[in-house]
């Protein structure tokens, strides 16, 4: 191989890796338990979302969402303490997504999502804080 | 000529091992913030209210206007450890219309956490224009209850999880606020930022204008003076 070819070569091969890795996190819809793990958002589930149930606590507004077309559910906690804080949202026993900075007040995160026939067994837990919460939530919860 | 040959050689095995470096990282950075479990998740199955046999029951409709606006609480259970009532409402159009915020007051405490329960599926084209969610205050219970004020501040439907913030700006804009924010969208995330506000308007009042342009908000109070 000559030398010349490889760095052309190299740029080729990563663009390619990219736009692959970019086009399945990025993909257009998604049906049944091919949304597990998947942001609601970039399915285009989120289109359809309703809250199931909602809580206040401690300065965070945690929600169990859902799609009515994909029949997915995710959690979502919004920062409502006032003051910029770490924010986590936890779909029970499934995912969480936790803010890297704290947020600013009014500003939410959402967990992945999850298939699933019913709201049964689904919860969703959160919280707001001064510290990182990297990890699953597990109090408080809704429903 | 060796040289040459080893040279190659090494060139190759660094482009493979830059390759699978920018994999790795592509997939960490896709993955960033957000994790996975491998638990096998219970079943949670309990009920959104549990009854309380030795709870006061209320299952005369109560009503409060606050302009147009009627709300209706049909039935309402109180018991030391918690507070739960039906609230309904006619909405003016189908969607995920609930309490957004409310406040208990008994003597001199004041409660603002609460929980809500929605309908299967309120924003159905052919959902009833008469709305209910179930809805909970959690007490301390450490006090008999003798009366206290229930008062719902304002209902609304939910925010979308990526708003039109073209949309908001320019709700905002004919509504006359001096107010501009640039938005913030990224996968599990969506955020603002008020860039321009009158003087005199705090930064909260601002954030809550811009929250408020999301979404459709009405405003109360509707206010319940409840002696059971």
């Amino acid at each position: 191989m000559k030398s010349k070819y490889v760095l052309p070569l190299f740029i080729a091969a990563a663009l390619f890796l990219l736009t692959i890795q970019f086009s399945l996190v990025y993909a257009a819809t998604c049906s049944g338990t091919a949304c597990n793990g998947l942001s609601p958002n970039s399915t285009g589930c989120d289109q359809s979302a309703v809250p199931v149930s909602a809580t206040t606590s401690n300065g965070a507004y945690i929600e169990l969402r859902k799609s009515t077309e994909c029949s997915t559910y995710w959690a979502r906690t919004k920062n409502v303490s006032g003051s910029s804080k770490y924010t986590n949202a936890t779909l029970k026993y499934y995912y969480y997504t936790a803010s890297p900075a704290p947020i600013a007040n009014g500003l939410a995160v959402y967990s992945p999502q999850r298939y699933s026939t019913s709201s049964s067994g689904m919860a969703a837990c959160g919280m707001v804080s001064s510290s990182p919460v990297g990890a699953m939530v597990y109090s408080p919860c809704v429903p | 000529m060796e040289t040459k040959k080893v040279n190659k050689i090494s060139t190759s095995i660094l482009v493979v091992v830059c390759l699978v470096v920018i994999l790795v990282i592509g997939i960490s950075i896709n993955r960033l913030a957000t994790a996975e479990s491998d638990l096998t998740p219970p079943v949670i199955d309990q009920p959104f209210i549990e009854e309380d046999e030795d709870a006061i029951k209320i299952t005369q409709t109560m009503s409060a206007f606050a302009g147009d606006q009627k709300v209706d609480i049909p039935w309402m259970s109180i018991s030391p450890s918690q507070i739960a009532f039906q609230l309904c409402l006619d909405t003016p159009f189908p969607s995920d219309w609930g309490p957004k915020n409310l406040t208990l007051q008994i003597g001199g405490k004041v409660y603002t956490d609460f929980s809500t329960l929605y309908d299967e599926n309120p924003k159905a084209p052919d959902a009833p224009p008469y709305q209910c969610t179930l809805n909970k205050i959690p007490l301390f219970g450490d006090e008999p209850i003798s009366e206290f004020t229930l008062t719902i501040e304002q209902i609304s439907d939910s925010i979308p999880e990526q708003p039109d913030c073209d949309a908001a700006q320019e709700k905002l804009d004919q509504a006359g606020y001096a107010i501009k924010f640039t938005c913030d969208h990224q996968e599990f995330f969506f955020g603002y930022e008020v860039v321009e506000k009158p003087a005199e308007m705090s930064d909260l009042e601002a954030q809550q204008i811009v929250d408020d342009s999301f979404h459709h908000v009405i405003r109360g109070p509707w206010v319940f003076e409840i002696k059971p």
